[in-house]
């Protein structure tokens, strides 16, 4: 018997400039989240970046490649960071053009690191553009209760939007 | 998952009224050391289902940090498939690919010297399965997240339906234990 799944578990639409947003008490009873948005931010260069459980210990690795306006391809890494690097380099998103889909696989275990995959892309047609494929590490073994995704020079912009999903993994 | 795909199910997921068009069909969740993963039977989803989804979290006993996760169909082991993957590893991107292939190599997860509980993930899209006017193509996105993230595409040079979509290791012999592998279905068109 299938199961329905990919169930909206929260959303937010941003009335007023934040520089954070944090999805907390998360429902455990799926077996991925899906995390998509569209962004901008209030200022020029800035950089978007996630953190789980409100850990701020050196607990992420980071892996990334990416393509720029510049026609450059690059991939970066980081090991024992204190976040995921969600845009990996500097790109200027000062309209609601940045588009994101975290998939966080089997957050509500606790015998495995956490992984999220992540597709980031920015289109300004002025200023700096990019397309990011990521996946990251969190090395903790504890259940993912909470998501912060912030902006860590600006606001996010008004109209800003978050959608959190749930995939089921038992029938 | 391609943008395009994450708008349809976004759109049903916040119109269903409480129901979407995205289906878990099955889970296989190891409890030891196994050699390979097989959803079979699918014949039994083509009247319902337009597309299939492969998402896992596995590690393989290979001597080092990562493994490849690959793929057959229908038990297809002659040179009927080709592969593409960009992928980052933290230095340079890379292209490689494959033709005349005997599997598809898609995404990278962790092996037997990553730490030890990492994992690595992957969401694979096979699309079109059961129609048997058009050659199987798959795509994915996956990685272990610090060594490997990787982007891939396959295609399966045969118009047979998909009834079977086998995992396997690139090098190493097993998955580990707590590796999860489940099968989504999209559903057709009303």
């Amino acid at each position: 018997m299938a199961t329905p799944t990919y169930t909206l578990i929260d959303s937010v639409t941003l009335g007023s400039g934040v520089s954070s947003v944090t999805f907390s008490s998360i429902d455990q009873n799926f077996g991925d989240l899906v995390l998509v948005g569209q962004i901008g931010s209030s200022g020029g260069l800035t950089r978007f970046k996630m953190r789980l459980n409100s850990d701020s210990g050196t607990n992420y690795n980071n892996v990334l490649m990416q393509a720029t306006d510049s026609n450059t391809i690059g991939s970066t890494s980081s090991a024992d960071g204190n976040r995921f690097d969600i845009n990996g380099g500097t790109y200027t998103e000062s309209a609601l053009t940045s588009l994101f889909t975290a998939q966080l696989m089997d957050y509500s275990a606790t015998d495995k690191h956490k992984v999220a995959l992540i597709r980031f892309n920015s289109v300004t047609g002025t200023f700096a553009e990019g397309v990011v494929a990521f996946a990251g590490r969190y090395a903790s073994t504890s259940a993912v209760t909470a998501i912060q995704i912030y902006n860590t020079d600006y606001d996010f912009l008004v109209g800003s939007t978050f959608f959190l999903y749930g995939i089921a993994k038992e029938l | 998952m391609s943008f395009m795909l994450l708008g349809i199910l976004n759109s049903q997921a916040a119109g269903g009224g409480g129901g979407t068009d995205f289906d878990l069909l099955e889970t296989t969740t190891l409890a030891t050391a196994t050699s390979s993963v097989t959803f079979s039977g699918l014949g039994s989803y083509a009247s319902e289902y337009d597309h299939l989804q492969v998402r896992f979290v596995a590690r393989t006993n290979r001597g080092s940090s990562v493994d490849i996760v690959i793929m057959t169909l229908n038990g297809d082991t002659g040179s009927n498939y080709s592969w593409h993957s960009l992928g980052g590893n933290g230095g340079a991107v890379e292209s490689t690919a494959g033709s005349s292939q005997v599997k598809i190599n898609t995404v990278g997860v962790t092996a037997a010297t990553a730490t030890g509980s990492a994992m690595g993930v992957g969401v694979l899209d096979i699309l079109d399965f059961a129609n048997t006017s058009k050659n199987t193509t798959v795509r994915g996105l996956g990685g272990e997240g610090r060594y490997d993230v990787r982007l891939i595409s396959g295609a399966w040079f045969n118009t047979a339906a998909v009834t079977s979509i086998t995992l396997d290791q690139n090098i190493g012999t097993t998955f580990n234990s707590t590796s999860r592998f489940s099968l989504y279905g999209i559903k057709k068109a009303v």
